[in-house]
């Protein structure tokens, strides 16, 4: 029995290096987090997840990185946050019953080690891992994963409803009162009525000015005719990094990126300043001459202008069979 | 010159418009007529089925038979009170027609022809009310454009071709109208204007739910002319004839009811029509009072009338007496609150928002006019001016969330960009001047009128010596330039109506493999063998979509359609589809079902078919049986849609994919079974059976496939057991006929 006994401690010396953190400490980290939930790094996820643990998580795997451009993973994030937030508020010393559960946030680009360890090729991913018993080896922290099925819908309910199916602990929905935006609200409010107070004369000059309303409904219907609306609906990128560079146009025509709708209201927006100046200021120069100068030149200005538009509408729309001018963008 | 001479000249004015509009009108109709031309005179898509039986119905029995329908074949078992949940307008028109055509002047009109080539028809009445609207923003030639533009924009052709008898088809015709009408009431200030804008108002809303636009849009119109000081006696007489005479005849809409005066959507008229009584009251002291009692009277009162107004709006929502937001209306400023809520909405693409593309495609050279129309309307700035710009900047943000309302910003595109361009025309088409001018000593004896004199006094100094070359060639260019783009214009909405707009969708239009034209004609043909086969009072089970199809083309008696007011009815469809054999024949049995119908492409690629819906069949269903029908149960560990060898459990265990491939690995002999929509390979070792239901019918190209519900087994089995020992007798038979033709009979007969 005796000559056991170094293997023993050497045993114990191997499990206290590998094994994962201890449910204190797990506490204290997840409380000095101040978000409640810990992120993962290269350096730490072996520490949370590897070898024995006493303690539940939820593992979100995700990734902010824009190369990526997961959508899904951008929408659904806040839930994972609010979620974690609002479990360390209705549990803020651990559960009374049961196993304590921690949440923890990886982003691919910040451990690209544990991502390939799970070997996954899609994110996000949400995983509900049980606590292992003493003598789990490190690779096995990934056997028993339940991953979250993401329906669509109101993402913070149906985590919620899922993280009570799975544990039993029900998480109590409270929503924060907002401090910093009442104090906004507050200051907002008050600014407005000073500067009404003070600058009336001005204020109400700007609001009777014909021109301020001018522009500001042109500008407002460049945006709505040029997509601003849907960009805004579908949240999507505003460019598309790819390995070769940047896409800017998607090359679907039911598709379109942040950036489309500002080159495309900038080109109607071009086209209409060009015509303006053709209807309004060219047509009344009165030397014939001159006139006729100035006619070819915004003329060509627009041919050029509304060719490269339309350029551009090819690139959207493949098959598309009219073009002014070949630029050899499309 | 003598009157006479004078007079010439107007008739010829006249009479090249006419002309002009008689040309635009050909033009638009003839444009929508590709799908007629290519195909035959039929009805498209799904909506317009139900219309053209609605019309149908009205056309054999009497109005108020039409009114009081009650239509047992659909959504059965529990019907729908069809008389009371449509738009008339559509129906009664196309009647009216059929009557007038029939019995006045003696033409035996088929009334499917008249419902085919509705839309078109009416595509000419609404570029003259185009006309006449923007001839009141600027002038004739402005209209003229604007009646081309409204003619042959693709963003209204789109839902105006023939064979697309749809609401849409006469509404915006009678948007049109009400504009109009409205801009000319206001303008003169008649009862008379106003009561006929009331008239086309009441039209529009028995013809089209979006009549809540002009709800909403006159009364801001009425609201910002109030708010910038501009309030006239004849605006108060426009609008208070328009609203109380509008607002009554809407109740007349059995559909509508007491809405106008309940629902949200419609208090801005209300609340207009309030504040324009106190409007005219503060005017009328005004003129009898010193200024400085107004003012105390002025605050007074505006204080007053503000809390008693928001009081009295919270009292009437808190008792219940005005309606919540209604979902479909509350998807238009959130679609985000419809994709999570309401699964049926965030199903139909049509509630999509809009990308740039889509808008320019619909449009194309009014997208960029369209803002500089909005820049001339704010320099004139008169009443009408700032309807067109209210009318664009909301109709714009509509358009950006909700694809199909590209409908309602494409007249107003038509008309500023027509007043954009009328202005450049007008600054360079006139050439007149230049040649008069240039030729005064030959023609000095001719006196006109003290106008032209003047003009050509003025032009005099610009143009003395000799030809005007250069000014005529600055002419030529920006004439011949936006000519082209006109042209160019043309061009693109012709391609764009041939090419995106004249699809029936009934029937499909395909290559033989030499390359001749071919028609693929699944759909009718397994609507008529429906019709011919199947008792009359058969109950057909199909997916919501092709219910009104059902109901048009094969007369049988659906349990869902496209009008889709019950959810859970449809969501009980869902889930039949979704749920296996067993739990689905419950479900068949009780509602009667006699026949199950599927759309199946994947013979043929067609990408529209029930599988590729069938994640909107699981997830409706799921909203109602949350622990029966799951979502995450059709997707694989990986989280993809499988219908191959990976496919899930409960995906090969559905009917949906029971009844879509079944036999289709028999079908291709052997040979890999490639489902040509998913690129997917259905394993042919998995046999698929069927104990419930059986074939009985599939089309030439599989698009369509009938089954038939079975009976409950004679001996008292459940059908699983039945259908197990049948499948074995009859492997038993085939093993015993195999033996007996082993030794076939070779001795003589004697």
């Amino acid at each position: 029995m005796k000559h056991w006994t170094p293997v023993v401690f050497l045993a114990f010396l191997w499990t206290q290096v590998f094994a994962a953190y201890s449910n204190s400490e797990m506490k204290t980290l997840v409380k000095n987090s101040g978000s409640g939930y810990i992120r993962l790094s290269e350096a730490n996820y072996k520490k949370h997840l590897y070898g024995h643990r006493d303690y539940d998580v939820v593992l979100f795997m995700t990734s902010q990185a824009p190369q990526l451009n997961c959508v899904l993973c951008r929408e659904y994030t806040p839930a994972f946050e609010a979620v974690a937030q609002l479990y360390s508020h209705t549990f803020p010393e651990g559960v009374s019953t049961g196993r304590d559960l921690y949440f923890l946030y990886a982003d691919f680009l910040d451990a690209k080690s544990l991502f390939l360890a799970m070997g996954l090729d899609l994110i996000p991913k949400l995983y509900y891992m049980e606590a292992t018993p003493e003598s789990t080896s490190d690779d096995d922290f990934n056997k028993q994963n339940n991953p979250y099925p993401f329906y669509q819908g109101d993402f913070v309910e149906l985590t919620n409803q899922w993280v009570y199916t799975m544990t039993g602990h029900r998480i109590e929905v409270y929503t924060p009162p907002d401090y910093s935006k009442m104090v906004f609200n507050a200051i907002a409010t008050f600014a407005v009525v000073f500067a009404f107070k003070r600058f009336r004369t001005q204020i109400f000059a700007i609001l009777k000015s014909n021109y301020v309303w001018g522009i500001g409904t042109i500008i407002l219907v460049l945006l709505f005719i040029s997509g601003q609306m849907f960009t805004q609906i579908r949240s999507v990128p505003f460019m598309y990094e790819k390995k070769e560079g940047v896409e800017v146009f998607a090359t679907n025509a039911q598709m379109q990126y942040g950036v489309e709708t500002q080159i495309v209201s900038t080109m109607y927006g071009l086209m209409g300043i060009v015509f303006l100046v053709l209807a309004n200021r060219v047509s009344s120069i009165k030397n014939a001459k001159v006139q006729f100068m100035a006619v070819t030149i915004v003329s060509v200005l627009l041919y050029l202008l509304y060719s490269i538009f339309l350029s551009i509408f090819n690139i959207k729309y493949r098959g598309y069979p009219y073009m002014l001018l070949d630029l050899g963008v499309a | 010159m003598t009157p006479s001479n004078g007079l010439h000249v107007e008739t010829v004015r006249v009479l090249l418009r006419v002309v002009i509009f008689l040309s635009i009108a050909g033009a638009a109709i003839s444009l929508r007529l590709f799908s007629v031309i290519r195909f035959e005179s039929i009805i498209h898509e799904f909506d317009p089925w139900f219309n053209y039986r609605a019309t149908k119905y009205l056309v054999l029995h009497s109005f108020y038979e039409f009114l009081n329908w009650f239509d047992e074949r659909t959504w059965y078992p529990l019907g729908r009170v069809t008389g009371g949940t449509l738009y008339p307008g559509l129906m009664v028109t196309s009647g009216a027609i059929w009557h007038v055509m029939r019995e006045w002047l003696r033409l035996p009109v088929d009334i499917r022809n008249i419902c085919v080539l509705l839309a078109p028809a009416f595509s000419g009445v609404t570029a003259v009310f185009t006309y006449l609207l923007t001839k009141e923003m600027k002038d004739g030639s402005a209209g003229l454009l604007a009646a081309l533009f409204m003619g042959i924009a693709p963003g209204y052709i789109s839902r105006s071709v023939a064979g697309s008898y749809d609401n849409e088809a006469i509404a915006i015709t009678l948007l049109m109208a009400t504009f109009y009408l409205w801009i000319k009431a206001m303008k003169v200030g008649s009862i008379f204007y106003g009561a006929l804008t009331a008239l086309s108002y009441f039209y529009m809303v028995s013809a089209w739910g979006g009549y809540v636009f002009i709800t909403n849009l006159i009364p801001l119109h009425v609201f910002v002319l109030l708010l910038m000081g501009r309030y006239s006696p004849r605006l108060y007489t426009a609008y208070t004839t328009w609203y109380a005479l509008g607002t009554l005849a809407s109740m007349q809409i059995p559909f509508v009811g007491f809405l106008p005066i309940r629902s949200n959507d419609h208090m801005a008229g209300l609340g207009v029509f309030g504040l324009i009584q106190l409007v005219a009251l503060g005017a009328y002291v005004r003129s009898n009072v010193p200024s400085a009692q107004f003012k105390s009277f002025f605050a007074v009162s505006i204080v007053l009338v503000v809390s008693l107004g928001v009081l009295g709006l919270f009292a009437l929502t808190a008792a219940g007496w005005i309606a919540p937001w209604t979902g479909r209306f509350y998807s238009l400023w959130d679609t985000n609150y419809a994709k999570i809520h309401i699964p049926i909405i965030a199903s139909v693409s049509e509630h999509q928002p809009t990308p740039w593309p889509a808008i320019f495609f619909d449009t194309n050279m009014l997208a960029w006019l369209f803002p500089v129309g909005l820049y001339y309307c704010f320099q004139e700035l008169r009443d009408e001016h700032l309807f067109i710009i209210i009318y664009g900047l909301f109709s714009a943000y509509f358009a950006g969330v909700m694809v199909r309302l590209i409908l309602t910003l494409t007249p107003v595109m038509c008309v500023a960009g027509a007043i954009a361009l009328s202005k450049l025309f007008d600054a360079y088409m006139d050439i007149t001047d230049l040649f008069k001018s240039s030729g005064s000593a030959q023609a000095s004896s001719a006196a006109d009128s003290s106008s032209e004199t003047e003009k050509k006094s003025s032009k005099r100094s610009s143009s003395k010596k000799g030809f005007p070359l250069f000014q005529l060639l600055t002419k030529a260019i920006v004439l011949s330039s936006f000519v082209y783009y006109l042209a160019y214009f043309v061009m693109h909405c012709t391609w764009v109506t041939s090419n995106a707009y004249s699809s029936p969708s009934v029937v499909l239009p395909s290559r033989n493999p030499d390359g001749s034209p071919a028609i693929i004609d699944d759909y009718r043909e397994a609507y008529y063998w429906l019709r011919m086969n199947t008792p009359e009072d058969a109950k057909v089970m199909a997916w919501w979509d092709y219910g009104y199809q059902i109901g048009g083309m094969a007369d049988r008696t659906t349990l869902v359609d496209n009008n889709t007011w019950n959810n859970t009815h449809i969501a009980t469809v869902g889930k039949a589809m979704a749920s296996s054999e067993e739990v689905s024949y419950e479900i068949l049995k009780q509602h009667d079902v006699d026949y199950v119908l599927v759309i199946f492409g994947g013979i043929l690629g067609y990408s529209g078919d029930d599988i590729n819906k069938f994640l909107w069949m699981v997830r409706i269903a799921e909203g109602i049986w949350p622990n029966e029908v799951r979502e995450r149960d059709f997707f694989t560990d990986k989280g993809e849609y499988k219908v191959d060898s990976e496919a899930t459990e409960a995906m090969r265990n559905s009917l949906m994919y029971k009844m879509s491939y079944y036999r289709f690995t028999d079908m291709h002999n052997g040979r890999e079974a490639v489902d040509r929509v998913r690129s997917q390979v259905i394993p042919s070792d998995r046999k698929i059976t069927l104990d419930t239901v059986e074939e009985a019918y599939t089309t030439q190209n599989w698009i369509v496939r009938i089954y038939k519900v079975k009976d409950l087994d004679n001996l008292g089995r459940d059908l699983q057991s039945a259908g197990k020992s049948e499948r074995q007798e009859s492997a038993a038979a085939l093993g015993k006929r195999t033996r007996n033709a082993k030794k076939p009979d070779l001795d003589l007969r004697v």
